[in-house]
């Protein structure tokens, strides 16, 4: 171990090994998982530091979002105070260093909806690492080797679960580390949240999710990114979607000073259709790098996405998304859209739009604007008696109605309400 | 006639035309390899003024320090062996002053090359490079009374050693690329263009390229320089008898488009395909100019070309219409890069790639806007046909939007050939390989018909020689 450690001479932060293990200790990890977590850390040793030079890192540097000191053993916090329970909610929370919270009602399992915390569930374990192995890159070989709270989500065959899955990841330490593996057997549904909440100046969070969409089966799942200021992260998800199977994927990003999130999906039997929709909202200095990827693997595969961004102050985004059709995937069909609304002089976007297409019997196209309000739509608004400002909010919200009407209904309201939140603070409100 | 035999007469005419090569008759030519001593043997030859020396050999330690771009296909840039290249062969020691004087063998070339009867008498000027040196060049007699310069690069810099010091390398300098580095640093041939204030050339400027020695490379520089108000067209054509073993291409070509002046560069490439072609196009429009690039790829195991327009002028316009052809074991690596650095700036580009056998386009662009160009428009349109299952097409635009007042519109599509474009032409009798062939002729007709007849007939017969053999 010294000498690959001596190798590296980048300045990521280094791991004793004996901590990995210290760390599966405490968490009552078995052999396979610490097996799984050492190879992890070979991995994160092999793995250089992201290439600045290659476009998907060109927008953030990889040592902001890397945690300074990831190898300290999580201590177990105070216990969480009461949590009430959301009408038609299942609600499960992952804090650093402790076992998942799960607040469920019992007609979960009725329905067919199993939630295990990740390291006690041998599927879980297995599954760990299939959709985003440790190889992907940096940041998921690192959270792989130590990530210290997780859950595994599983819905039986044919079952579809009415209630919400809302799975709260709480960015409470210096290295907030989670994991989530969801697995839906052929022909389930699942509507599943996963929010991204709390934290502050010097929490770094690390987090990977992993969704196995089997035959048939159907899963909305929605990211929500809410960190408090100053807050640095890195997020990575990816949907395996079989055949007939479907993803209706979408993602709100709104908190932290420095967000990368890396999320896809890879259409994996034929007739597999994935339709992600995403938003951003970026305001002060605040950094956002988000990364898309929809990988055709087999025939009659079917993907779109649609992708906004609208950004005041001084605020940067980065957008790069990868459509890629494989020699198997002929009769594919791919769409992506990407939408900046610039709302100041000195906020900046970069996009980046990939198609890679290897074989010729597809239909695949993008699009890709920038560009400010529309001045004739705000003059129509103002001309109605409505100011300025509220007339910008209107504006704003109506470009992220996509993305909105996504979110489950037991939600809606809450997530409208952190919208407006960040809007204003955006001084959009 | 039926369809087969046009294309296999098709075949032979091209065998004829450009897959020949006679033997070398270089009279002087450098060691393989790169070193301060061959940078110094080259300008020794060409007997340089002292800041040029300077130039290439500075330009000779940035080559030297910079990686190979860590981007782009790998596989063929990692395999480039800088030391099993001739860096400098020229070719007599004379430069012909008429058509007359050019030596006989290498007139057969040209012969072949087919530069038609009715060009001849209609070009301005030709400046045909074999190897690394201009031997032909003839210039009208009305570029001369409108003070127009049309020179080989190396007598552009003996004859206006101010002008050239003055703009050389200040468009596209030795540090922005390995490669730009490394034609600063050996440069040798391309032309030396200068338009003076409210002249427009009516005919185009014209200029042959040609590799003719085994192994090696051809690095040309252009620089092109259009005062205010002026207008002119250059037209730069490239065909390469095929080799055994890769040569290396790698020029760079500069366009300054002063206040109010308009310059079209056109471009039909058709290296062979063992040339790796990686070159360096960029121009700089001031207030109210226009720079074109009309920029054909069709040749090459690889090219790597990106025009560029930096548009730093008030209301300049920077337009790219390209069209790729990436055959069997091609990679056609190219795009366009639109620099909005003044306000209301506008910029449109048209690529089109057509990938046939195990060929492979990929679209790379740049559109930036920076802080402070307000009211840019831009607009990118990327279409791509795949023709085979083995095909491939990449798209890689990017764009970085530092200003609010701007209007970026991008878009891309990749389809096949239709079924029912082709259903209802053989519905017309058609045969298939006709009708395919026909919906690529439309395809690109949006960037042939901004071509010269000549090149446009040129370019309708090797589009038809690739599609060869893609019908089942």
């Amino acid at each position: 171990m010294a000498s690959s450690a001596t190798r590296l001479t980048d300045p990521r932060p280094l791991p004793p090994r004996e901590r990995v293990i210290q760390l599966a200790r405490i968490t009552g990890d078995h052999l396979p998982l610490v097996q799984k977590r050492l190879e992890a850390l070979d991995a994160y040793l092999e793995t250089p530091l992201p290439d600045r030079v290659k476009h998907l890192w060109r927008y953030s540097d990889p040592l902001v979002l890397l945690p300074q000191h990831p190898f300290v053993v999580p201590q177990p916090g105070p216990e969480l105070g009461t949590i009430n329970r959301t009408p038609g909610i299942d609600d499960v929370f992952l804090v650093p260093g402790m076992r998942p919270v799960i607040v469920s009602s019992d007609s979960g399992a009725d329905e067919g909806m199993t939630i295990t915390p990740l390291n006690e569930s041998d599927e879980g374990i297995e599954r760990l690492g299939r959709a985003v192995p440790a190889q992907h890159g940096l940041f998921e070989a690192l959270n792989a080797s130590i990530w210290s709270c997780g859950v595994m989500i599983n819905v039986a065959k044919n079952r579809s679960p009415s209630r919400v899955l809302r799975i709260t990841h709480l960015a409470s330490l210096p290295t907030t580390g989670t994991r989530v593996v969801i697995n839906l057997e052929p022909g389930a549904a699942l509507k599943v949240i996963e929010v991204h909440d709390s934290g502050g100046a010097g929490i770094s969070v690390l987090s990977v999710s992993e969704q196995f969409v089997g035959r048939n089966a159907e899963l909305s799942h929605l990211l929500i990114q809410t960190w408090d200021k100053g807050t640095a992260g890195h997020v990575t998800s990816r949907a395996v979607v079989e055949a007939d199977g479907r993803l209706n994927a979408s993602l709100i990003s709104l908190g932290g000073a420095h967000y990368k999130a890396d999320v896809g999906a890879v259409l994996d039997g034929v007739n597999a259709i994935s339709h992600i929709t995403g938003m951003g909202l970026c305001h002060g200095r605040q950094a956002m790098d988000h990364h898309t990827f929809h990988d055709h693997r087999h025939p009659h595969t079917e993907s779109e996405l649609e992708f906004k961004v609208a950004l005041t102050g001084r605020a940067k985004s980065a957008y790069t998304g990868l459509i890629r059709i494989g020699e198997t995937a002929e009769k594919s069909e791919a769409y992506q859209e990407c939408r900046n609304l610039l709302l100041s002089s000195r906020a900046q976007t970069e996009t980046i739009p990939e198609l890679e297409i290897l074989t010729n019997d597809v239909r695949c196209s993008h699009g890709a604007t920038s560009g400010p309000l529309d001045p004739e739509q705000l003059f129509y608004l103002k001309s109605r008696g409505i100011s300025q400002a509220e007339a910008i909010a209107l504006m704003v919200r109506g470009f992220f109605e996509n993305a909105i009407i996504r979110v489950p209904r037991q939600l809606r309201p809450n997530v409208e309400s952190t919208i407006d939140h960040h809007l204003s603070r955006g001084g959009l409100k | 006639m039926e369809t087969a035999d046009h294309f296999s007469s098709l075949q032979d005419e091209y065998r004829e035309k450009y897959g020949f090569s006679y033997p070398e008759q270089s009279t002087a030519k450098t060691p393989k390899g790169l070193n301060h001593a061959i940078v110094a043997q080259i300008a020794e030859h060409k007997n340089e003024i002292q800041w040029m020396r300077e130039f290439r050999h500075a330009a000779l330690d940035t080559f030297l320090s910079k990686p190979i771009p860590k981007w782009g296909n790998q596989e063929i840039l990692q395999s480039i062996n800088f030391d099993d290249i001739h860096y400098y062969i020229k070719p007599t020691d004379e430069q012909g002053r008429s058509w007359a004087e050019v030596p006989q063998n290498i007139k057969e070339t040209f012969e072949k090359l087919g530069i038609p009867e009715a060009e001849r008498k209609f070009l301005a000027g030709v400046s045909a490079q074999y190897d690394s040196e201009v031997v032909y060049h003839s210039m009208k007699k009305k570029l001369e009374q409108q003070g127009v310069v049309f020179l080989g690069m190396d007598d552009g810099l003996r004859e206006y050693p101010e002008l050239v010091k003055q703009h050389f390398g200040t468009v596209i300098p030795p540090t922005d690329n390995k490669f730009a580095a490394l034609n600063s640093a050996v440069w040798s041939g391309g032309s030396f263009v200068y338009v003076p204030p409210n002249t427009e050339v009516t005919v185009p400027l014209q200029a042959y390229f040609r590799i003719n020695s085994k192994d090696m490379g051809q690095f040309e520089r252009t620089l092109i320089i259009a005062d205010e108000g002026s207008k002119v067209h250059y037209i730069e054509g490239c065909t390469a008898p095929i080799y055994a073993t890769d040569s290396l291409h790698s020029a760079v070509v500069e366009l300054i488009a002063m206040k109010g002046a308009t310059i079209r560069y056109t471009t039909i490439q058709n290296w062979s395909t063992n040339v790796l072609n990686l070159v360096t196009k960029r121009a700089v429009a001031h207030e109210d100019a226009v720079v074109e690039w009309v920029d054909g790829n069709l040749g090459s195991k690889l090219t790597m070309k990106y025009p560029c327009v930096y548009l730093v002028g008030e209301r300049a316009h920077g337009e790219v219409l390209s069209v790729a052809l990436a055959g069997n074991g091609q990679h056609q690596d190219t795009g366009a890069k639109m620099i909005h650095a003044a306000p209301n700036t506008t910029s449109r580009i048209i690529s089109k790639s057509i990938s046939t056998g195990k060929g492979r386009a990929s679209y790379r662009g740049l559109v930036k806007a920076h802080r402070g160009a307000v009211g840019c428009k831009t607009h990118v349109e990327c279409d791509a046909l795949l023709i085979d299952e083995t095909s491939r097409s990449d798209t890689y635009p990017t764009m970085e939007i530092d200003e609010r007042q701007v209007q970026v519109e991008h878009e891309a599509r990749v389809s096949k050939l239709a079924d029912d474009q082709l259903f209802y032409l053989q519905s017309r009798g058609i045969g298939l390989e006709q009708a395919k062939l026909m919906v690529v002729n439309g395809f690109i007709e949006p960037f042939v018909r901004e071509l010269p007849m000549e090149y446009a007939v040129e370019l309708n017969r090797l589009v038809a020689l690739e599609m060869e053999g893609s019908v089942g």
